[in-house]
């Protein structure tokens, strides 16, 4: 049976360039934020707290999954952290929705031609 | 100094919060360089503090219902308070609870009727009644000593010239009430009268009889002149000029303001107040000179102060 996934959308800014950081690959909080700046080309920039307050609640409603500590990485105290199916098919619906808003606003956007006498 | 600080904010998170995700959060601390840094993740770090007991209380109640352990039949044996923290609506309906118990109290104690300060103190009574005779009362007969009795003798004893309160007699359990300013004083005699006649001290008196053993008490009568002593019409002092009839009736005064306030009976509280018997927000109270004499009324009436002085002839209309 398909979840209804619009009763997610919209996605705020956070959860979604978390989302959108972790379609690549697993990450640790640190790597999240980082590649969050990376991606906003430095125009938005992800605190611990806002991150971890986000991170909560994709896992409460299963969208990241949690997966512990990874031995030999640089910090033993990183946890990583994975996109589930539920949270890729959601962030794929609010790209959809994201396109529509896109389109919409191209349109709206364009030059008014010049109407014939 | 900013670590520090950035530990100490991640120790008031909520617990779970706290446990799960504060290692991590230290660990985003330790890895940015630069003070600016540093100082924009202790501001992060306050927010989250505030964002988490404020807007995500799931996380401490959710850990409260989890501490609460089992015995071995399925049942809570022991609830722990750790880390427990009343919900936000059962906060503002306290709040909002207390808040209307202090309303209701304070209106309670601005526009009671009865208000504690004027109600009448029971353990005195005032001076009995005039008209109605004391019925007579006897005391137990004393055991013969051989010793010839005495005959009645009356001596006289008088009061304190200089007091200024009024006349309140405890009423004791088993002992009769001094009747010493019962009298069939004539109600057709003038209160200006009164008051002289109240001055002298041969009629500010206070009988006590000698008994001889086995003979009945019986009340005597005296007059009732310390009544009548405040008894008269009072004018108040300008600009509210009114004038306040004080009468003495039935062994209680009682006072009239002619036009605007019925008669009333007065009521003595605790002090030298007397309580309008109708209206125990309003009251007054006498100021006496030395001899006893009232000169001057303060009447508080209706949340207003008056004070009145009697009506003589220099000041009569």
């Amino acid at each position: 049976m398909k979840e209804d996934l619009s009763a997610f959308l919209p996605l705020s800014p956070a959860t979604l360039y978390i989302l959108l950081t972790l379609a690549g690959n697993d990450l640790h909080g640190y790597g999240i934020m980082q590649e969050v700046s990376r991606q906003s080309e430095g125009q938005y920039k992800l605190g611990p707290g806002t991150l971890y307050d986000n991170l909560q609640k994709l896992i409460d409603r299963r969208f990241v999954q949690e997966l512990g500590h990874r031995p030999g990485d640089d910090d033993p105290r990183r946890r990583y952290y994975r996109l589930t199916s539920l949270g890729r098919g959601v962030l794929a619906a609010d790209v959809v929705r994201l396109e529509g808003v896109v389109r919409e606003a191209r349109i709206r956007l364009q030059p008014a031609k010049p109407r014939r006498a | 100094m900013f670590r520090l600080l950035y530990c100490t904010l991640l120790r008031l998170h909520p617990a779970r919060f706290r446990e799960r995700f504060s290692e991590e959060m230290l660990s985003i601390f330790d890895h940015v360089e630069g003070r600016r840094a540093a100082a924009r993740l202790v501001v992060d770090g306050l927010v989250s503090l505030v964002r988490q007991w404020t807007l995500r209380s799931g996380y401490w109640e959710e850990r409260t219902i989890e501490r609460v352990p089992w015995s071995a039949e399925g049942l809570p044996v022991f609830y722990t308070l750790e880390s427990f923290k009343p919900r936000t609506s059962a906060l503002v309906a306290g709040g909002l609870l207390t808040v209307g118990l202090f309303c209701v109290e304070y209106l309670d104690l601005r526009y009671d009727w009865a208000h504690p300060v004027f109600r009448p103190f029971r353990g005195i009574q005032f001076e009995t009644s005039s008209d109605v005779e004391t019925p007579p009362v006897r005391t137990p007969r004393l055991p013969r000593l051989g010793v010839a009795p005495v005959s009645s003798q009356q001596e006289t004893i008088s009061r304190h010239p200089g007091t200024k309160s009024l006349e309140a007699v405890p009423s004791l359990p088993g002992r009769p009430l001094p009747s010493q300013l019962n009298t069939p004083t004539a109600p057709s005699k003038t209160h200006r009268q009164a008051r002289l006649d109240a001055s002298e001290p041969k009629a500010r008196s206070i009988t006590a009889t000698h008994l001889s053993p086995g003979q009945a008490v019986v009340s005597p009568k005296v007059p009732n002149l310390a009544l009548l002593s405040y008894a008269g019409a009072y004018i108040t002092d300008p600009p509210n000029e009114f004038t306040v009839l004080i009468t003495a009736e039935d062994g209680q005064l009682a006072i009239e303001i002619p036009g605007e306030e019925p008669k009333s009976r007065l009521v003595p509280t605790v002090g030298t107040g007397l309580v309008f018997s109708d209206a125990h927000n309003n009251w007054i109270e006498f100021v006496k000179h030395d001899d006893g004499i009232a000169y001057e009324l303060s009447i508080y009436r209706n949340g207003q102060h008056f004070k009145a002085h009697p009506k003589t002839r220099s000041n009569r209309k």
